[in-house]
């Protein structure tokens, strides 16, 4: 099991379509993946559990992965954070 | 046992077990499944999930093509939710543990949902949510097209539906079904609602408010629409009270039938004509049970109503009319057209809205203004009248040029059936309703227009008084013999007879005995009634003298104020001498 903290940066947080890129990406591992914020734990291959957790510009999220391709899983996800989801500023 | 007291607006009494109904918006209905339905109805969900899959799948091709990949992709929020384990596992065991029907599962569980995305911070977030409530809506829409729809009326067994409130549609579904009485916390004897429950013979008690928190479900209960009252778990003693009612009930009902075989004429050898006011077919056979001698109303929007929220279609219109004429034949039926307006159905359904509906866009005046929805009706009836004669009489008439604007517009569907080549039979009779003072005055031009004329008391008589009858303030002013209402009915009966046009009543003061005595003293020949009323008032009719009742009318019509009248009506029954 590997979990690495990330901030939200982009502008609009993990709103629908970046919720939606989450889940795509989430999706595309074996590995369990989970999101957390603030104690609560949802599944990020979940739409509506990250929908509900509302994670907003400059909050801060865990994700953990769990599972064979546990690292790479991890990498790509926290890179797509980085990239703001690809959002255009 | 625990007796609740409301208002009975549909009489009768009806023992049954309790079906709950709660209803929320879009009409979903909360329905019990039994344990053994539960698998099935899963299924039924995930099917659902499915077919709106793909739906969206389309949708989103379509709007790819339209607007461009970026913008088809909010699509994609809704897709993800349509494949979401969490959500659906939501909705499933909701199904589960709670035994319901996926619509309410459905609805409940966007409702939860609904509730967490509000405490939501971030705004932009929160409005997320709306993907949440377009899947949940896709979802219902989805099942409630789906077969084995699933609908009250399947529930086993004799059912009483308590509910906050009924919609006329739903009355007519589970009216048709097991049901057998209906307890609700709102509405009032004039409703659509009322008048469907008393058309199917369905008790119904109105004015419970709480009702439906306070009946848990299955519990025995007794419907008396004749008392208003509901009980809850009645005691042997009431069970036994409930099943001699019912003998009794059945013993009057043959008894009134008994009189359908007698005539109907007065001790002094006046002929009066019976004829039934009818919303729904089921009523042909208690009409003809009584003894009608036509259908002298068929309101013909309660086929509207069935069909809200769609407007019915040209061969559903078709279908009715043909059985109405096949089935009274060879007794007259007269067809009222769409007379609806400032209602819900008509907000709903015809999207208009307006301050003073009663005054506003109703009758006649709607459907000229709406000649795509008359036209349908327009074509139904004409192909119907194959069948059988047809009579069309027009609500709200008050000008002599809207009666002329009909004929044109009719002569045009008329030409159009021709030139499509489509069965009809161009031969009807014509008639308007006298509803409205204006047109009560000036009956004399407008019998020269129509066939025959038909006088609507209810109407009449609130637009004459300017009393709203369902308004408690000022209801008892609502006075169905004030002398302005019987002048006006004499110069309508006058007026037709100088004319030697048909004239009958049609209002519920048609369907009160006394009222009715006093109408044929006037000179009144045809009266239009509810089924259910015939036998008393043919009975009132044939102990009456028509000419000791002439002289009496005379005199009412003098008089200033509806007391006066009561009082002489009352002295002249007294002095009637009994029949032998």
């Amino acid at each position: 099991m590997v979990t690495r903290d990330i901030p939200v940066i982009n502008r609009l947080g993990l709103h629908a379509r970046a919720a939606a890129k989450l889940v795509h990406t989430a999706g595309s591992f074996s590995s369990q993946v989970y999101l957390a914020m603030d104690g609560e734990e949802v599944d990020a291959k979940s739409i509506l559990g990250i929908l509900l957790l509302a994670a907003a510009q400059g909050s801060e999220v865990t994700i953990r992965c769990d599972g064979e391709d546990e690292q790479k899983a991890l990498d790509t996800i926290a890179e797509l954070f980085a990239q703001r989801f690809g959002e255009d500023s | 046992m625990e007796e609740l007291k409301g208002l009975g607006v549909s009489p009768g009494v009806a023992l049954g077990a309790a079906v709950c109904m709660e209803m929320a918006e879009d009409g979903v209905i909360r329905i019990p499944l039994e344990p053994g339905a539960v698998d099935a109805e899963v299924r039924r969900l995930y099917e659902a999930v499915e077919t709106t899959r793909e739906e969206l799948a389309v949708t989103r091709g379509k709007a790819r093509q339209a607007v461009g990949e970026e913008l088809a992709s909010v699509f994609d929020a809704h897709a993800l939710l349509l494949t979401d384990r969490a959500l659906l596992g939501r909705i499933e065991r909701r199904i589960r543990d709670k035994k319901v029907n996926a619509e309410w599962a459905v609805h409940k569980t966007g409702e939860e949902l609904g509730e967490r995305f509000e405490t939501i911070d971030a705004p932009h977030l929160r409005e997320r949510f709306e993907d949440l409530r377009d899947v949940t809506r896709y979802l219902l829409r989805c099942l409630q097209g789906l077969d084995h729809h699933h609908d009250i009326s399947e529930v086993e067994g004799e059912v009483v539906i308590i509910a906050h409130d009924l919609t006329p549609s739903q009355a007519v579904r589970l009216g048709r079904g097991r049901v057998v009485g209906f307890a609700v916390e709102t509405g009032g004897p004039t409703s659509h609602t009322a008048i469907i429950a008393r058309a199917l013979d369905v008790p119904l008690v109105a004015g419970l408010p709480g009702v439906v928190s306070r009946v848990p479900q299955q519990t025995p209960v007794m419907v008396d629409g004749d008392l208003g009252v509901v009980v809850l778990d009645p005691s042997g003693e009431r069970i036994a009270g409930y099943h001699s009612a019912v003998r009794r009930r059945g013993q009057r009902d043959s008894d009134r039938a008994a009189t359908s075989a007698l005539p109907c004429e007065s001790r002094d050898g006046v002929k009066i004509s019976l004829l039934a006011n009818i919303e729904l077919l089921e009523e042909i056979a208690q009409a003809r049970r009584y003894g009608a001698e036509g259908v002298g109303l068929y309101r013909s929007e309660f086929l509207y109503i069935e069909r809200t929220p769609e407007l019915p279609d040209e061969d559903e219109h078709l279908a009715v009319y043909r059985r109405l004429l096949e089935t009274m034949s060879p007794h007259p039926v007269i067809v009222r057209t769409l007379d609806l307006g400032g209602r819900k159905l008509a907000r709903e359904v015809l999207h208009t809205e307006e301050d003073n509906p009663v005054l506003g866009l109703r009758g006649i005046r709607l459907t000229m203004a709406r000649p795509e929805i008359f036209r349908v009706q327009l074509r139904g009836l004409f192909r119907a009248a194959l069948h059988g004669p047809l009579s069309i009489m027009l609500p709200m008439v008050t000008t002599v040029a809207e009666i002329r604007e009909f004929r044109t517009f009719a002569g045009e569907i008329l030409d159009e059936l021709r030139r499509d080549g489509t069965a009809c039979c161009e031969d009807y009779r014509l008639g308007v309703m006298i509803e409205v003072p204006s047109a009560a005055l000036t009956a004399d031009s407008l019998v020269k227009e129509v066939d025959f004329v038909s006088i609507g008391t209810n109407d009449l008589i609130q637009y004459a008084l300017a009393v709203d009858r369902n308004n408690e303030h000022v209801s008892y002013l609502y006075q169905p013999l004030h002398p302005s209402i019987l002048r006006m009915i004499r110069f309508v009966l006058d007026a037709a007879g100088e004319a030697e046009v048909d004239v009958s009543l049609c209002g519920e003061m048609g369907s009160d005995a006394a009222a009715a005595a006093l109408l044929v003293g006037m000179g009144l020949r045809s009266i239009s009634l509810s089924p259910r009323m015939i036998p008393e008032v043919k009975t009132r009719i044939r102990q009456m003298n028509v000419a000791q009742m002439a002289r009496v009318a005379a005199e009412c019509l003098s008089r200033g104020s509806a007391e006066e009248v009561e009082e002489l009506l009352t002295r002249a029954s007294e002095l009637e001498s009994p029949v032998d």
